[in-house]
């Protein structure tokens, strides 16, 4: 008579259960587990069923497997019910992933305009914010984000964004002023880089957001 | 009753689409005389040759039908197996059991009596 540890430690069975499982990666832990064991029990039935009406046991799994959706097909319809959930989540880290990417990028480009002030520039202390504008700009171009209209819209925003750090520049330069009592040359150089850097780095922030634009993949 | 299926028009998606929506109202009426878990209502529903279903894909039917409230699952053990999930119809399911059934009927009733009196004035010129 099949038991459930002979069923289930056969290969058959248990490729058909982690071929299922992989395809149903996308789902939360414990949706996934539950329809798992809920295929599991299934299958067992039909072994069930299918010795009392003669088969022997060790051709069970194959004329179990026989009868029951190929893995990807079950799990392609299991997660089509939960597309809105997936997509809501896939949205969600898209949105975190953006948010990180930008802020790394404008922040660590925001950073730059502080040795406006200082009238020196500390390479070291600099270096951090130069790997942070790096990293931004590399997770904003090749990171995994779903560019949605919300998304681009969000990004839309972030460019207009180049008028305030072109504030903090001659903000910066202005506190210079103010505690020095005099404009320093060193100074005057950097902040005149720093403002057509600033215009460099919006366009190509705005090359970027015509790209996404033109590739984007969904609405929503 | 409705007859829904014809085995020349399997792949009709027309036919799936409806098909789709029946099964829905097949369930539930099969959860409405007693709890049952999945390979039950498989066994159920392929016993009529117009629900037959592959196994296993009752189960995003299922998943709907928990998701819009219209059943609960929960598990229980089994003498001879794994836990088994049975699903029971809520109340909210009920009320759409019933009213989806009055409305499939009344155009089932439609659908005839166009049938007929169609073969009438067809008879008539």
């Amino acid at each position: 008579m099949i038991t459930k540890d002979n069923f289930f430690s056969n290969s058959l069975i248990k490729s058909y259960i982690n071929d299922l499982n992989e395809h149903l990666n996308k789902l939360p832990p414990d949706e996934r587990r539950q329809h798992i064991l809920e295929i599991e029990s299934h299958l067992f039935s039909i072994a069930v069923d299918k010795e009392k009406e003669g088969i022997s046991i060790n051709q069970l799994p194959q004329e179990v497997l026989k009868e029951f959706s190929s893995p990807n097909i079950l799990a392609s319809e299991i997660l089509s019910e939960y597309e809105e959930d997936i997509q809501r989540e896939d949205n969600k880290k898209s949105l975190q992933l953006f948010s990180y990417s930008t802020s790394l990028s404008i922040g660590g480009f925001g950073a730059f305009a502080v040795p406006i002030a200082y009238n020196l520039i500390n390479l070291s202390a600099m270096l951090p914010f130069f790997l942070a504008l790096i990293i931004g700009n590399l997770m904003l171009v090749f990171g995994k984000l779903d560019w949605n209209s919300y998304l681009l819209k969000r990004f839309k925003k972030i460019i207009a964004f180049r008028n305030y750090i072109l504030g903090i520049a001659f903000g910066a330069f202005a506190i210079q002023i103010i505690f020095s009592h005099k404009v320093n040359s060193f100074s005057v150089y950097y902040l005149i880089i720093y403002v057509i850097c600033t215009f460099i780095y919006f366009e190509f922030l705005k090359y970027v957001y015509n790209k996404k634009n033109n590739e984007k993949p969904s609405q929503g | 009753m409705l007859i829904i299926y014809n085995k020349n028009m399997k792949n009709d998606t027309w036919i799936i689409q409806l098909r789709k929506g029946v099964f829905e109202l097949a369930i539930l009426s099969l959860i409405n005389i007693r709890p049952m878990y999945g390979y039950e209502i498989t066994s159920a529903l392929n016993n009529i040759p117009a629900f037959e279903i592959a196994n296993g894909s009752i189960y995003p039917i299922l998943k709907r039908l928990t998701k819009n409230n219209w059943a609960i699952s929960f598990w229980e053990d089994s003498i001879d197996g794994p836990k088994r999930k049975y699903y029971q119809i809520t109340k909210e399911g009920s009320k759409v059991l019933k009213e989806r059934m009055e409305e499939y009927k009344q155009v089932y009733d439609a659908l005839m009596l166009l049938g007929k009196e169609g073969k009438q004035v067809d008879n008539k010129g």
